[in-house]
């Protein structure tokens, strides 16, 4: 059931925009759609402006841009690995990314909140994170190159070795910090502002465009390695700069919105259906769609029990969780 | 006041996340407080704080290095956690700090707090924009949980006191009291609070006399001895000077403020007063019909006092502290 792609994206592009505007305008500040819409062409009150465009709109930004990265690091993995359950959450990249930022936190006795200039830095760290997990992953499971199986079962135990790591360094912390580190952790973009879109976007902006750079290598890989090599693809090398990508992009995106769980799996596969295998279209499908669902599971987090807030990772799992395990079960 | 952990309270109420996590949580307290307010009346303060600091804004800088600029009289306070300090000092907050949308609030204030609107402990930035107030002051910023500083601070200027000041419920109070150009009731408050320690002791040392005291705290079926520096005891041991039962005594040097003790910690438990925080009735019932029980002294000599769970044992701070000695008195002199 392949579509127009044009029009897929279109469609995608109109909710995206439409979950964007109802979800600026919904929250525990009342404003009605009016309010909100003279607030945006400029003629709101000083607060209705603030909470707009200072509290509302970075993180729905932030929502899609880690939506996009979580997305299509999701693409790549499942495609270098041919595993339809590989994730980088599943495969230990998250909790890898998580275990650095935590890390770094309690190395330097930040806040959760006023890191500062750190912010900008955080990212780089849980990159490092995620890469360590990977190169653990991949040197575990390489025995005469890969085996997409062997590929997702040592990144499961790696994900259980790492979260088991993460607990320690918890139970090391303060109290208060514990608090935030599980709350950060479960997922959430809670205290989104400019600077934390700042800090990710570059990341996103410049690694998704290369990763489309690569949609030819990927479709050949996702059929298998004897046809890549026929075709003359350098089999390792080319696998490792897409690992190497989608190690960016997740760490990047748990940089900024702590472990999210299952999107990285369940909008490729969403965008597969939608427009079938190949990458030139299948990767900004899942990037668009990645966007919406997180976009949308954030603003089911901030108003199912407003005031308080859900961590988003939440509401992720409580949707990805069931599409996972339909796929276990479907999957031979 | 003391902060005693806001955020594992409220996460453990929230999620049940918590509850093997060993420091956990404290909500609980209050008791009807009829005399806190012999120093403090907050029903005065408006207009005190008219006439006293009429004067000028001024600007202060906060615990991590803000500049703050205090209004000359701010009327609409939000002090999520320092409520306590803040009616101590003569002023009313207009939200209330608490959890799960009032699930879980300082209840020991609920006189003076009363029907104020909930703030989140969190404080969400939009329940803070709704709430508008003129000036936001927090123990620490971990308490402004749902964004950064200059988020807040766009709304109201924001004082965020270093956390060693939060975390002592005296220098909390005075600091509050130079922020709000109070020094004198702070100061008045601590004096008036030293002379009645001073006179409960007095009486204590001729009832009680070195006879062993402990605090436990039961909830989710899981006992735990509140540490010598922390809330009630801070009052008990440090204040009031009681003595330790042994399991208190034998903490470490640096203990947690709630630590776990198991039943057969019970067993060897020589309290010869036993105070129990009853955080929910199934935990006092099974400690109670435990074999170990009866063994404990205080329970042989009858000098078992149970605590409701809204009373002030769990918090430190001006009002929480008098409270906590009030009961103290009535329950081991009074009678």
């Amino acid at each position: 059931m392949k579509r127009k792609p044009i029009i897929v994206f279109s469609i995608l592009v109109v909710f995206i925009v439409l979950v964007l505007l109802i979800s600026l305008q919904s929250g525990t500040f009342q404003m009605t759609p009016a309010e909100a819409f003279k607030t945006i062409i400029g003629q709101g009150s000083d607060q209705q402006e603030l909470v707009l465009f200072e509290f509302r709109l970075p993180r729905m930004v932030l929502a899609i841009l880690i939506g996009a990265g979580l997305a299509v690091s999701g693409a790549i993995l499942q495609s270098i690995s041919r595993n339809d359950l590989a994730d980088p959450g599943i495969l230990g990249i998250n909790a890898g990314a998580g275990f650095a930022v935590v890390l770094f936190i309690y190395l330097f006795q930040g806040s959760y909140q006023n890191l500062g200039g750190s912010v900008y830095i955080l990212p780089m760290f849980a990159f490092l994170g995620a890469l360590t997990a990977a190169a653990l992953i991949y040197s575990l499971a390489y025995k005469k190159g890969i085996t997409p199986v062997r590929l997702v079962l040592v990144g499961i135990g790696i994900n259980a070795g790492f979260s088991a790591l993460l607990i320690i360094m918890q139970l090391r912390m303060s109290p208060n910090d514990f608090m935030q580190a599980t709350v950060w952790l479960s997922g959430n973009i809670w205290g989104a502002n400019w600077s934390s879109v700042l800090a990710i976007l570059p990341w996103i902006a410049i690694l998704i465009p290369l990763v489309i750079r690569q949609a030819n290598t990927l479709n050949v890989m996702r059929i298998g390695d004897e046809s890549a090599v026929g075709v003359g693809i350098s089999l390792e090398r080319s696998r490792l700069l897409l690992l190497f990508l989608a190690v960016a992009l997740a760490g990047a995106s748990v940089a900024a919105g702590g472990a999210i769980a299952f999107l990285g799996l369940v909008a490729p596969h969403i965008a597969r259906r939608i427009v079938g295998p190949r990458h030139q279209l299948m990767i900004p499908t899942a990037a668009l769609i990645g966007s919406l669902i997180l976009l949308f599971a954030d603003y089911i987090a901030r108003n199912m029990l407003a005031p308080s807030e859900i961590p988003v990772g939440i509401v992720v799992a409580i949707i990805g969780a069931p599409y996972f395990l339909y796929l276990l079960i479907k999957t031979p | 006041m003391k902060k005693i952990y806001p955020y594992t309270l409220a996460l453990a109420t929230t999620a049940m996340l918590l509850t093997a996590c060993g420091d956990q949580e404290d909500t609980d307290n209050n008791t009807a407080n009829g005399e806190a307010d012999e120093t403090v009346e907050e029903s005065d303060d408006a207009d005190d704080s008219d006439s006293e600091a009429g004067g000028t804004e001024k600007t202060v800088t906060d615990g991590y290095g803000n500049e703050v600029t205090v209004p000359s009289s701010p009327e609409r306070i939000i002090a999520p956690y320092l409520e306590d300090p803040l009616l101590t000092i003569g002023l009313e907050p207009i939200v209330q700090w608490s959890v799960n949308n009032g699930a879980s609030v300082q209840d020991y204030l609920a006189d003076e707090l009363g029907d104020l609107p909930y703030i989140d402990y969190q404080l969400p930035l939009e329940s803070v924009m709704e709430a508008d107030p003129d000036f936001i002051v927090v123990p620490d910023e971990g308490t402004l949980g749902s964004g950064d500083y200059n988020q807040y601070s766009q709304m109201a200027p924001t004082y965020v006191m270093d956390s060693e000041t939060g975390e002592d419920w005296r220098a909390t109070l005075l600091e509050m009291g130079s922020l709000f150009d109070r020094d004198e009731e702070a100061e008045t408050a601590l004096e008036e609070y030293d002379a009645y320690v001073e006179e409960v002791k007095q009486e204590l040392n001729d009832t009680v006399g070195d006879d062993k005291v402990a605090v436990v705290w039961l909830i989710n079926g899981a006992y735990f001895v509140v540490a010598p520096n922390i809330a009630s005891g801070a009052v008990l041991f440090e204040d009031l000077e009681l003595e330790t039962a042994n399991a208190i005594a034998e903490l470490p040097e640096d203990p947690d403020h709630w630590n776990e003790l198991s039943l057969e910690a019970f067993a060897n438990l020589d309290a010869d007063y036993l105070f129990l925080v009853n955080g929910d009735e199934d935990s006092v019932e099974s400690l109670t019909t435990e074999d170990v029980w009866s063994t404990i002294p205080a329970v042989e000599k009858d000098q078992v006092i149970e605590i409701a769970d809204d009373s002030s044992w769990l918090y430190n701070g001006y009002q929480a502290n008098r409270q906590t000695i009030e009961e103290v008195h009535e329950q081991m002199i009074s009678e």
